[in-house]
């Protein structure tokens, strides 16, 4: 038993799986990151046999295919065992260094001798930082930077918990996605979110300077307040975080639409009417009062004779139309008023015309509320992962072994990880400059 | 012609000169001199930018690559006690070739954009600054490996891949910090913290390719040739996810 899990856990952390993985992801990731991803079946299939193989295999969602997911849990084991072989190993040598015989020191990289006294070495090391280690009558080990040494498994520590918070993320996360005109609300979770104000300040070019968005946030045991959002400014309420994602022209809605009235003898007046709210004006053409209700507006309009239906062709104001209840001389008319096409109007009257001039569109505000408790695990893993190649790279560990060789020389050895400046430095300090490098 | 574009024509004149007096004269010296020369130029053609912009002058291509060879000459300047003479020619080559390249990209690409609002955060100058500093020591790291792949001489090999690794245990961390606190950026601007864009994901690819030489090199004692190899391949994924990402595929990272 104990066999078996031992030859799990070294070839979970061999160096070829690592390889071995690698050579497995990275194809996945050229694809998910050059070819299209997650989009309609249709468009592969325009590209014919390589298109209908691609999605069979799954390439269209690479990222969240299980072979992804295995390889990445894989890749987590690989990083899990190496870190359970090396860890123990390392504290235990960092804890117990032995000391060495002579002969060893003389064949170091780095090795030279000393006319100094044992407490004059041993006092200018402690004196440049380091450690006492291990000691006996004649020989002692000190190290300095040790913690530069155990850089790489913190490195690989942060990118652990990385992965895992990628995991959460991918697992945990929740997304609430709301296109709101200013009064409308929405619910999400246990709260409710109301836009307010949605407003686009302009550069001088009149090129888009933010997106701001007032909204009001209620729960049901909690009191209400208003906040407000921007690009790059989202608001974190009740661990949600509430985003200013996108804007665009609402499709359904519009703002005052602008009513042409032209009487039989060619003389027109146009009325401002707002949009699913009756008004009433008084005609100055003709004198006489007219009462419009406009409740409707489909931004491409479409007929289909045969499904007797009316639809929208596309979401753009491609070809506008607005439904009106127009009340006029004690009749009642209903029908479509067409922006682009007034000939088709079908709201009619003895002596008096009505068609859209005009209309002012309202903008939507993209209102995205994440829920994502993989987010603080990332940056945690992310923060000690930069630590750890910091520490790595830039922390040099030095251990130097000191020896009595006879009555007046101290014979001097040292090894260093990641840079022998510090390590050649100290030497020649303790030596008079003469230090020898195999 | 604006201030700017009067100190870029002087460092690409200046890089002539490194690329030609320094090797005729075997002067290390004056390749230093040359190289400050140079970086101060580059300096007063960004501070210009940015004083004509308003704003921290890296948001589009043409910015982009001037910042890039600043990071080149200010790291050839960090290593310049190390190189070899040979460098002064390539650096001043690279200059010279990004620099007119950046000159004759289109108005459009050179025009001082405003700021758009998904790029109004500090993480910008983090993020697009880290990035890039890693870009330039990739670069400068794949010269050095081509040269070695050319170089007959085993002592100058062996400085020259002393010096490739170098660069690399620079620009790693960079590459990290600047995947970091992009992804970082990312939750704050678009909700998440890592979407699997095409710009995220071979900046990724990229990260992946350098770890590997790290590992090769530190745990299996790689060097030389195979190593020199891989730098290439890590140079070409750099540019792919610079430029090739940009330019060939759709993604949320429209700008660079």
């Amino acid at each position: 038993m104990v066999n078996i899990s031992t030859r799990i856990i070294k070839l979970l952390s061999s160096t070829k799986l690592t390889i071995l993985l690698f050579i497995f992801l990275l194809p996945l990731l050229i694809i998910g990151g050059t070819f299209p991803q997650h989009y309609p079946a249709a468009y592969y299939y325009k590209y014919g046999l390589p298109g209908h193989i691609f999605l069979l295999l799954g390439l269209n969602s690479v990222f969240q295919s299980p072979i992804f997911t295995i390889l990445l849990l894989l890749f987590l084991l690989n990083i899990l065992a190496c870190l359970y072989v090396r860890i123990p190993k390392k504290f235990k040598s960092s804890r117990h260094i032995p000391l060495l015989p002579l002969d060893h020191i003389k064949n170091m990289k780095f090795h030279t001798t000393s006319t100094k006294t044992y407490t004059e070495i041993e006092n200018y090391l402690k004196k440049r930082g380091y450690k006492l280690k291990n000691k006996n009558r004649n020989c002692s080990v000190f190290t300095k930077g040790e913690i530069g040494w155990w850089g790489a498994e913190i490195a690989h520590l942060g990118l652990l918990t990385i992965i895992i918070a990628g995991i959460i993320s991918s697992t945990l996360s929740k997304e609430y996605f709301f296109q709101l005109t200013p009064g409308e609300s929405a619910q999400f979770s246990n709260y409710t979110v109301q836009l307010k104000t949605f407003k686009i300040p302009l550069y001088p070019d009149g090129t888009p300077r933010q997106y701001i968005s007032t909204i009001l946030l209620a729960g049901r045991n909690t009191k209400s307040f208003t906040a407000i959002i921007s690009v790059n400014h989202p608001l974190n309420y009740k661990g949600y975080l509430i985003y200013q994602s996108s804007y665009g022209i609402a499709p359904f809605k519009i703002g005052k639409a602008e009513i042409l009235v032209t009487n039989s003898y060619g003389r027109k007046t146009t009325l401002q009417v707002p949009f699913a709210r009756p008004v009433t004006f008084t005609l100055p053409i003709s004198n006489s009062k007219v009462t419009i209700f406009c409740p409707v507006f489909i931004p491409d309009f479409v007929y289909d004779i045969a499904a007797k239906k009316i639809y929208s062709r596309s979401m753009e104001h491609k070809n506008p139309a607005l439904m009106c209840k127009i009340s006029y001389n004690k009749k009642l008319t209903t029908g479509w008023l067409f922006l682009n096409y007034p000939q088709f109007n079908t709201i009619s009257f003895k002596k008096i015309r009505f068609s859209l001039e005009a209309y002012k569109p309202i903008y939507y505000s993209g209102i995205e509320i994440n829920y994502d408790p993989g987010t603080k695990p990332f940056i945690i893993g992310s923060i000690i992962f930069l630590m750890g190649i910091f520490l790595s790279f830039y922390i040099p560990f030095q251990r130097i072994w000191i020896c009595q060789k006879d009555r007046d020389t101290i014979l001097i050895g040292g090894i260093s990880y990641r840079g022998d400046k510090v390590l050649i430095k100290d030497l020649s300090q303790l030596s008079g400059g003469k230090i020898e490098v195999e | 012609m604006k201030w700017s574009e009067i100190f870029i024509q002087a460092t690409i004149i200046f890089s002539i000169i490194l690329i030609i007096l320094p090797s005729i004269l075997k002067s290390k010296r004056l390749s230093l001199m040359l190289k400050y020369l140079i970086g101060i130029s580059l300096s007063m053609a960004i501070i210009f930018r940015g004083i004509q912009t308003k704003r921290f002058p890296i948001i589009n291509l043409y910015e982009s690559i001037i910042f890039l060879v600043w990071g080149i000459i200010l790291l050839s300047i960090i290593f310049h006690k190390k190189l070899p003479l040979v460098e002064t020619i390539i650096t001043g080559l690279i200059n010279v070739a990004l620099l007119g390249a950046a000159t004759l990209l289109p108005p459009w690409e050179k025009a001082p954009h405003y700021l758009i609002p998904a790029l109004q955060s500090w993480w910008l100058y983090i993020h697009v600054t880290t990035s890039f500093l890693s870009y330039s020591g990739f670069t400068i790291a794949a010269i050095f490996a081509f040269l070695y792949l050319l170089q007959k001489d085993k002592n100058k090999r062996r400085i020259i891949d002393e010096i490739s690794y170098k660069l690399i245990t620079v620009s790693f961390p960079l590459l990290s910090l600047g995947i970091i606190t992009g992804a970082i950026w990312a939750h704050y601007a678009w909700g998440r913290y890592w979407s699997w864009d095409p710009k995220e994901t071979w900046s990724l690819i990229t990260w992946i390719i350098y770890a590997g030489y790290l590992h090769a090199r530190i745990t299996k004692g790689w060097s030389g040739r195979k190593t020199a190899w891989w730098l290439i391949l890590g140079f070409m994924a750099t540019v792919f996810t610079f430029l090739g990402v940009n330019y060939l595929l759709p993604g949320l990272h429209s700008y660079l």
